[in-house]
């Protein structure tokens, strides 16, 4: 077994805990951390996946840190409009979820 | 493939983008004298695409000069081209809709940005019709889903913070998906093109769950039932221009997506139980839609559940573009092309004439159109016109649609789609003669506020096109026919 | 709507309930199955993605495939991915301009205001509209100024440094971006923040050159008859570093405005405007 194999194991793991994670919780924030993880753990498979076999491949080096940037992006604009809406309602989970 | 028209693949992108900077630079709320020159260059870069695919067939373009799989290729064929053409022209119509709006809807410090995310949006949308590659598509995806979500908080109230925010959660989970596919797609196949995946792409473990994670992706950022629940809020809460380009075009991008990639690499993993299975969850999404629509109270969320049952039809097909004679698919090809088209253009005349009939009596709701019908005559004409192209009604572009539809479902032996197509056109007869109801019922006459004439005028034209569609279909569809996937467009292509 | 008083602060947490966790954790469990098959299933792919990159390198005119990659082969990509963070900058800076707009509804729109007072260029935590809150979130200790002043100009060199060895090595636009936007954020939260005026004059430039640049260059090619972002050989290297230098610029920019555009939840709730 590869480090590489490892890599996509272990970013398996990652998405798959991340996912139950933002399928569990209604706070937008946690959500977003869940959102987060699961982008890693997405990197991670597309990157040891790819490199399991033949050894480094820039390609999906490349595609990583475009989605890198993608995430950063996302979740930056997420927590942006998540804040005004924290701060008009008080708020922390959207209001169809919010019923216990 | 290098002639000189060639370069108007890559400037349907690069047009918006350019004008996306350039209202940036200064943002202001109506900046007519730069706005209206950009939908100019655009629709003529639009037009003139469409003109070169139908004159010289499916062309592609290699960006950077770096061959696929290497570089990006972009592909125009019919679909691309037309839907780059309808892109433009509702963009338009949705420009001009908020360029007429009186002052009082630039109140918003918020309303400065429209412009840049508006022109963002359109570069994604055309980005995603042309693109052919796989990761390209994602950054496409995106790109569409910030600029869509920044527009609907353009809106500035509570209510459109909370749906864009619920439509950021969906946009952002359903991309991860893709993109989780897509890394495991590239892990078997060492190639992100879609032409170059086709060949040898067999029905291993790794190519199975990839797909699913795609397609589960890709339907929850198409609101296929029962993912929809992002949709009706985001649509409903947005202002009636970006609802108009939200509902017409943002959630065509995953199901063009979606029809890429199962009718390209993945055609011969589509067994007639994935597609039928398909076929089950747009009729969900007509019954569900249809009926949420019936008993909503305010009219913008009945015309954006009308979406989620509009969006029904499109799964509908998928059945019958691949479990059925070769004829019947060529009907459905042509049925689903054209509900496409005729749902963007209805639809978004339904929103605008919705947002002018809004205004005019400063209400959500639909029983307070009460009266409406003579104060408001052309809105409430461009609503009805649309809705003759929604319920399905000769003659229009909804009606070729569903007609199409159901000859292929009728060739096919498939009755019990037979009955879906029938039922959602009673449904939506419904909940349209919901508004139509409301509007005749008599109303004090002196609560209406003044709506530019302009609205309705925009609204007419595009509701009136999505009839014209019906009345002249044959020329667009032997456009969009251009390029169809070997499947289902032997027998098209073959056609003179 | 309701007050955020009327909260009691426990639910700030965020519960979670029974039914969504019955739901969540076979959702989670039958992906990981899935994932882990399909990582076990994975054959080899039949085409070599990475000799053929390492094959083209030569006549991309940048030595390190990543970067050839990014701005090469895959250089559109990148175009959009900027314009992504573009778009979301400019959500942050509409939503970042609606609390002072959105108080008192009827007053007219004003330009944002000078950021800071001319002159003063340390300890200047004044931000358009926002003065209170930006006071609010600056962690004021001797460690973190000293700190902040003394990493100002290692940081500039790294983030130089980065720059300039993305042709040859790992490095970039993206690392070099990301390290002065550290560097930003520092200057946020220690409220250290020499140039200040200058600075934040530019803001809005930098937060589009990168992306005006990239995009007028990619397009340039298409009047010198090239295609799209196919940048001529002799001066590939050239362009390509010209564009990461504005990328750099722009990436830090937004990512630093996005951090310093988000309303600080601890402000009053009523600001937000209910439609019905």
């Amino acid at each position: 077994m590869s480090p590489a194999l490892w890599y996509a194991l272990v970013g398996a793991l990652l998405v798959a805990v991340a996912f139950a994670a933002f399928a569990a919780h209604t706070h937008v924030v946690r959500r977003l951390l869940a959102f987060n993880v699961m982008g890693t753990g997405s990197f991670l498979i597309l990157v040891g996946l790819a490199q399991h076999e033949r050894g480094p491949d820039p390609v999906p080096q490349a595609l990583v840190l475009t989605g890198i940037v993608v995430a950063v992006a996302s979740t930056a604009l997420a927590l942006v409009v998540f804040r005004r809406w924290f701060a008009a309602t008080g708020r922390v989970a959207l209001p169809e979820d919010d019923t216990p | 493939m290098i002639d000189a028209a060639t370069p108007l693949i890559p400037l349907a992108v690069v047009v918006p983008l350019l004008w996306a900077v350039l209202t940036a630079v200064r943002p202001q709320v109506r900046a007519a004298w730069l706005v209206v020159p950009g939908l100019l260059a655009w629709c003529t870069t639009a037009a003139l695409l469409w003109s070169h695919v139908r004159a010289q067939g499916v062309t592609q373009y290699a960006l950077g000069g770096w061959a696929e799989p290497l570089g990006i290729g972009l592909r125009a064929d019919g679909l691309a081209a037309t839907l780059t053409l309808v892109t433009a022209v509702i963009a338009s119509a949705c420009a001009l809709h908020r360029l007429l709006s009186p002052p009082a809807e630039f109140a918003d410090h918020a309303a400065r940005w429209f412009w840049p995310l508006f022109f963002l949006l359109g570069a994604a949308l055309d980005g995603v019709w042309l693109a052919a590659d796989l990761f390209n598509m994602y950054v496409g995806l995106e790109l569409l889903g910030l600029s869509a979500v920044g527009l609907v908080t353009v809106a500035g109230t509570t209510i459109a913070l909370a749906a864009a925010l619920r439509y950021l959660l969906a946009a952002l989970l359903g991309s991860l998906a893709y993109l989780l596919g897509v890394a495991l797609l590239y892990a078997d196949y060492g190639t992100l093109a879609l032409a170059s995946l086709a060949n040898g792409f067999t029905a291993s473990t790794t190519t199975l769950v990839a797909l699913a994670l795609i397609t589960a992706g890709l339907c929850l950022k198409t609101a296929l039932f029962p993912l929809h629940g992002w949709l009706p809020p985001a649509h409903g809460a947005a202002l009636p221009p970006v609802s108009a380009l939200l509902s017409a075009l943002v959630v065509k991008a995953s199901f063009v997506m979606l029809l890429r990639i199962w009718l390209g690499p993945g055609v011969s993993l589509l067994v007639p139980a994935v597609a039928q299975g398909f076929g089950v969850l747009g009729a969900g999404a007509i019954a569900w839609g249809g009926w949420q629509a019936l008993r909503h109270a305010e009219l913008k969320m009945l015309v954006a559940h009308s979406t989620v049952a509009q969006l029904g039809y499109l799964f509908v097909a998928v059945p019958l573009l691949v479990d059925a004679s070769a004829a019947a698919r060529a009907s459905a090809w042509d049925g689903v092309m054209l509900q496409v088209v005729a749902h963007a253009l209805a639809k978004s005349a339904m929103f605008l004439a919705s947002g002018a009939l809004i205004a005019a009596v400063a209400s959500y709701r639909v029983d307070d159109l009460a009266g409406v019908s003579r104060h408001m005559p052309l809105a409430l004409f461009a609503f009805g016109l649309s809705a003759v192209s929604l319920m399905g009604l000769p003659p229009s572009g909804g009606f070729s649609a569903k007609w199409m539809l159901l000859q292929a479902a009728l060739a096919s032996g498939q009755w019990q789609w037979v009955f879906v197509l029938l039922g959602g056109g009673l449904l939506t007869a419904g909940y349209v003669f919901r508004v139509f109801r409301a509007s005749f019922l008599q109303g004090a006459e002196d609560r209406f506020t003044p709506t530019p004439l302009g609205w309705d005028v925009v609204a007419l034209a595009l509701a009136a096109s999505a009839i014209l569609l019906g009345v002249m279909a044959v020329a667009p569809l032997e456009v969009l026919r251009i390029g169809a996937p070997p499947s289902v467009g032997l027998l098209l292509n073959g056609a003179p | 709507m309701r007050p955020r008083d009327a909260r009691p602060e426990g639910d700030l947490e965020g519960t979670v309930s029974r039914w969504r966790l019955a739901i969540a954790l076979p959702l989670g469990g039958g992906l990981a199955l899935a994932l882990v098959a399909a990582i076990a299933a994975r054959r080899g792919p039949s085409i070599d993605l990475a000799a053929a990159t390492a094959e083209a390198i030569p006549s991309s005119g940048v030595e390190h495939p990543i970067t050839a990659v990014l701005l090469q082969f895959r250089g559109y990509d990148t175009l959009l991915e900027i314009a992504v963070l573009l778009a979301a900058a400019l959500v942050a800076l509409a939503l970042r301009e609606e609390p002072a707009a959105a108080a008192p509804r009827s007053r007219a729109p004003t330009a944002p205001a000078p950021a800071v007072v001319r002159g003063s260029d340390e300890h200047d935590l004044i931000h358009p509209g926002t003065s209170d809150r930006a006071g609010a979130r600056a962690i004021e200790t001797p460690l973190l100024a000293t700190l902040t002043r003394a990493l100002h100009p290692a940081l500039l060199l790294l983030a130089i440094y980065l720059l300039w060895a993305g042709a040859t090595r790992p490095g970039g636009a993206f690392q070099a971006g990301a390290v002065l936007a550290a560097l930003g954020v520092l200057r946020r939260v220690s409220g250290v923040r020499p140039w200040a005026a200058l600075l934040d004059r530019w803001q809005h430039a930098a937060l589009l050159v990168g992306f005006a640049v990239f995009l007028g260059l990619a397009a340039g090619m298409l009047l010198l008859d090239r295609p799209l972002l196919g940048w001529p050989s002799a001066s590939a290297g050239a362009l390509i570093l010209a564009i990461e230098a504005a990328l750099t610029v722009s990436i830090a920019a937004n990512l630093v405005g996005l951090f310093a555009s988000a309303p600080d939840g601890r402000d009053a709730a009523a600001h937000g405007a209910d439609r019905s």
